[in-house]
């Protein structure tokens, strides 16, 4: 009787490949190690370890993802040269290394060919939650079927799943045998501390990793010494003693194709003009304002922390709030005031006006707040997408919005670096930070100039408050 | 489990340790707790924003903030949330917004108000128009109702699962947690395993009891890794069911002075108070009946062998096996374990007599409920010990007298 609890086999835990049924006096390749009463190792070497395993008839549990005969690609675009180039060679490396790729070169038209050519489970990985949207929403078109997502909150494993790298390291042992092919975008962010554990704990034989801006290798008298700290220790995937790019050939492979085109960088800016709309607030935000306003100054004065800290205070009032009861209070304040400027009635006015007499253009409306951004669109009647939305919603809200069945979208931070936005022929900023760069991402992208006609962006500013200076301060310096 | 922005605040760091703050249950914190309680019990049937607005309201400018949003949070956790909206939101705005935006001033391009859009989608859905009023974003976090507030919890209660969450929080940024235990080892092991821990025990010197060292499966092949964290955390609390123990974990809080990690100790003296329920003494009527017959005939002050409950660990590869009972010589100190197998599927029968046969311990007794499945001759090679077995009951007799045959000394256990 051939039992088969007792027979050799190889299984998935938690990130590992443990060999079952497997004597210590076997002698399984170099990256198995007897550890714990079992020949283990990280699933990263599935790829190493299965001729192996085949030869000696060990039974394979690994893997759970399976073919995807039937997925086709619809996208007629087609593809240029140096894609079809990167494709190649990447499928000639084993299906296992990196593209580079300058930003707008089409990254994600690739990674569309490399999984219907493949036509396997696949998991892409990427840095933020806008992107994730964004991949969502490429891969529903371009495959017609139900994608896959998987973050915070949302969790749904579709045969095709996006995923977020803090999702997917909080997760690996999970996902971590369920997808054949593994894609990671913006692959520079993979070597961070923790992060790279994704690579370590998925079993994926096939990788592809995706950047505009791959690590440097690290000069060569400064890989020796890494090289020397590296056999210092015992293990062979350490945070700190790897270079990056060292990290990234163990765990994804090298890079297989590079390419700069200069020519493709360097979108132009929209031509838009900006037209500042100020706005008195109600004579009781201005006394609720004014007193919020005199506690918070009145301490940063008084504690002189500008002249002690200088560029640093802020960081040292922040720090103080913590334990002095001055400055809590004085924090609470300045988080009243900017509450009152971010949502002050004279705005939400002239968002009434703006709509009326835009009413047949395209406009997008910024907040500060989520909380701003729902009363609008309650108050409106206009779909609205923050941090909240679910991916199937935020596509939806933004295809119709092409389509021209939403006249006006109200959003909060969410629409920013690396997003596709649709255009908009005007944009109305109500409140965000005084960061710049974040205001430029803004505009840029959404801010269209269309036959003759220009954009254009309002913005409107509370007028005698700190609004007027954070609206300053956000203005690109020429 | 709280957040860890609630735990870094009651965290202290000197000379390498690292611990969290207790909270006193003095008469300013009973205070906060029972006005926190308060303001749940008062919100039932509001929306979470709601309950927000009226806990920031509460906390107003006071430097306890981080207390108050820990003590709140852990309420919070014990709440039941919901919508029931009759329509699904997402469909709802859908279908509203296609028919906007609207203004709230009218002129002459104004095709339609709010209110009739609104009224409109109320008779679509043949719905009172305040319920679509709610139904529209009925699926945010912030406009959940709250149903039910949980169990009502004293102040002093909550203060004290609030120190064990913090306590807990600790362990997030744990890359490796070694405790020592004495008793309660099946508890112990079952919320190792409940919560996919990995391990690996050494015996005490001089005494019973067990080394453990918790970690994942990755640890070995990384220099350290704080992936296992929230399961440490999740598992605190079983150490707490045990009467003599010690912890003692490597970890790496944000903001921590150097590279180095900090050294978690807690001990079996910590006021922390668990919330696990520990299991009974027994798993089943047959070992309950085992033990009270065999105080009754063999106990008492002439005894020979003293019983003990699952007080003895043995490790088989990279799982433990506890024996239901130990036997004690009185005067010579010689050991024996048991372990009763009662109504068994086939399966696991297969898998006992498996590990039986690694573990290859000589002072390992089996005994099996006989029945029609037992195939001839399967026992003989599974132990390295004795097999018996019963049909209705346990036989004391032939079972010490088995006890005698197999017992050692604690020094010279023997694996075949």
């Amino acid at each position: 009787m051939t039992d088969l609890s007792e027979s050799p086999r190889a299984y998935f835990l938690g990130g590992t490949i443990v060999l079952e049924n497997v004597a210590q006096t076997a002698t399984p390749p170099a990256p198995f190690q007897w550890l714990n009463a079992k020949w283990r190792c990280p699933a990263v070497h599935y790829r190493t370890v299965r001729p192996w395993l085949k030869r000696q008839g060990i039974r394979n549990n690994i893997p759970r993802w399976g073919n995807l005969n039937t997925l086709a690609l619809h996208d007629d675009r087609d593809p240029h040269p140096y894609q079809t180039e990167a494709l190649q060679t990447w499928l000639t490396a084993e299906r296992w290394g990196s593209v580079v790729l300058p930003t707008g070169a089409g990254k994600t038209f690739l990674a569309l060919r490399a999984i219907a050519e493949c036509a396997v489970n696949t998991l892409v990985v990427v840095p933020t939650l806008d992107l994730l949207h964004q991949w969502y929403a490429r891969l529903e078109n371009a495959f017609g079927v139900t994608i896959g997502v998987w973050y915070g909150r949302e969790k749904r494993l579709e045969p095709v799943t996006v995923t977020t790298y803090p999702s997917a390291w909080a997760h690996a042992e999970t996902l971590g045998n369920q997808f054949k092919l593994l894609i990671f975008d913006e692959i520079h962010h993979l070597p961070a501390p923790s992060w790279h554990e994704i690579a370590l704990i998925c079993a994926a034989p096939y990788r592809l990793g995706l950047t505009a801006t791959y690590p440097d290798p690290v000069a060569e008298w400064e890989q020796e010494r890494l090289t020397a700290d590296a056999k210092k220790q015992i293990q062979p995937f350490t945070d700190a003693a790897i270079d990056p790019v060292t990290l990234l050939d163990k765990l994804v492979g090298p890079v297989v194709y590079r390419k700069k085109i200069d020519d493709l960088t360097g979108r132009q800016l929209a031509e838009y003009r900006t037209e500042r709309i100020r706005v008195d607030l109600t004579p009781e935000e201005r006394s609720a304002y004014d007193a919020a306003y005199a506690a918070y100054t009145g301490y940063v004065r008084e504690a002189r922390l500008r002249e002690s800290h200088g560029p640093g205070w802020w960081d040292e009032f922040t720090r103080r709030s913590a334990y002095e009861a001055q400055a809590r209070r004085a924090k609470v304040a300045e988080l009243k005031l900017k509450e009152i400027i971010h949502q002050t009635q004279g705005k939400l006015d002239a968002l009434d006006r703006l709509l009326r007499e835009h009413r047949d253009q395209q406009m997008l409306i910024f907040t500060a707040h989520n909380r701003f951004a729902y009363q609008i669109a309650r108050r409106h009647l206009a779909p609205v997408i923050t941090h909240q939305t679910k991916a199937a919603e935020r596509k939806a809200i933004l295809d119709d919005y092409r389509a021209g069945t939403y006249k006006a979208i109200v959003t909060s931070k969410v629409l920013n670096e690396g997003v596709d936005v649709p255009e908009a022929k005007i944009a109305v900023v109500l409140g965000g930070s005084s960061s710049a760069r974040e205001y430029v991402q803004r505009l840029g992208r959404v801010l269209r100039k269309r036959g003759n006609k220009q954009a254009v962006l309002y913005e409107v500013i509370a007028r005698k408050t700190v609004d007027e200076r954070i609206a300053r301060q956000r203005r690109p310096r020429q | 489990m709280l957040k860890s922005e609630l735990i870094r605040p009651r965290l202290k760091m000197r000379d390498g340790q690292v611990w969290t703050q207790s909270l006193p249950g003095n008469y300013r914190y009973l205070a906060v707790a029972g006005d926190l309680t308060a303001i749940f019990q008062r919100c039932v049937g509001q929306s979470r924003g709601k309950l927000t607005e009226a806990l920031r309201d509460y906390e107003g400018d006071s430097l306890d903030y981080p207390i108050i949003r820990g003590l709140a949070a852990v309420l919070e956790a014990r709440c039941v949330f919901g919508s029931d909206p009759p329509v699904q939101p997402p469909d709802l705005r859908a279908a509203i917004f296609q028919q906007g935006p609207v203004t709230r001033q009218q002129d002459l391009f104004s095709l339609t108000t709010r209110k009739q859009l609104l009224a409109e989608a109320a008779a679509n859905y043949e719905l009172p128009v305040e319920q679509i009023e709610t139904a529209l974003f009925a699926d945010l976090a912030e406009e959940q109702i709250l149903l039910d507030p949980g169990e009502a919890i004293a102040p002093g209660d909550l203060i004290t699962r609030y120190n064990l969450e913090v306590a807990r929080g600790l362990l997030y940024w744990a890359r490796e947690v070694r405790i020592q235990v004495h008793d309660s080892y099946k508890d112990v092991f079952k919320f190792i395993k409940l919560f996919k821990l990995m391990y690996t025990i050494r015996p005490v010197v001089g005494e019973k009891g067990y080394h453990i060292t918790l970690h994942g499966p990755i640890s070995p092949f990384v220099k350290s890794t704080i992936r296992y964290g929230v399961q440490f955390a999740k598992f605190l609390p079983a150490l707490l069911l045990c009467d003599r123990w010690q912890m003692e974990a490597d970890v790496s809080p944000p903001k921590a002075p150097g590279p180095e990690p900090l050294r978690y100790t807690l001990n079996d003296q910590t006021d922390l108070r668990t919330h696990f329920k520990a299991s009974g003494l027994f798993d089943s009527r047959l070992e309950a009946d085992f033990a009270a017959e065999f105080e009754a005939k063999y106990g008492g002050a002439k005894r020979k062998w003293g019983l003990a409950r699952e007080d003895e660990l043995i490790v088989v590869g990279d799982t433990v096996m506890i024996p239901d009972f130990s036997f004690t010589h009185r005067k010579d100190g010689r050991r024996a374990l048991l372990e009763i197998v009662g109504f068994w599927h086939p399966n696991y029968l297969r898998r006992k007599l498996h590990k039986v046969r690694q573990a290859g311990r000589k002072d390992l007794i089996l005994l099996v409920y006989e029945s029609v499945n037992v195939a001839e001759g399967a026992f003989e090679e599974a132990s390295a010990g004795e097999v018996l077995t019963f049909s209705r009951k346990p036989v004391l007799k032939e079972t010490l007298a088995a006890v005698e045959r197999c017992a050692v000394a604690p020094t010279e256990v023997v694996t075949v």
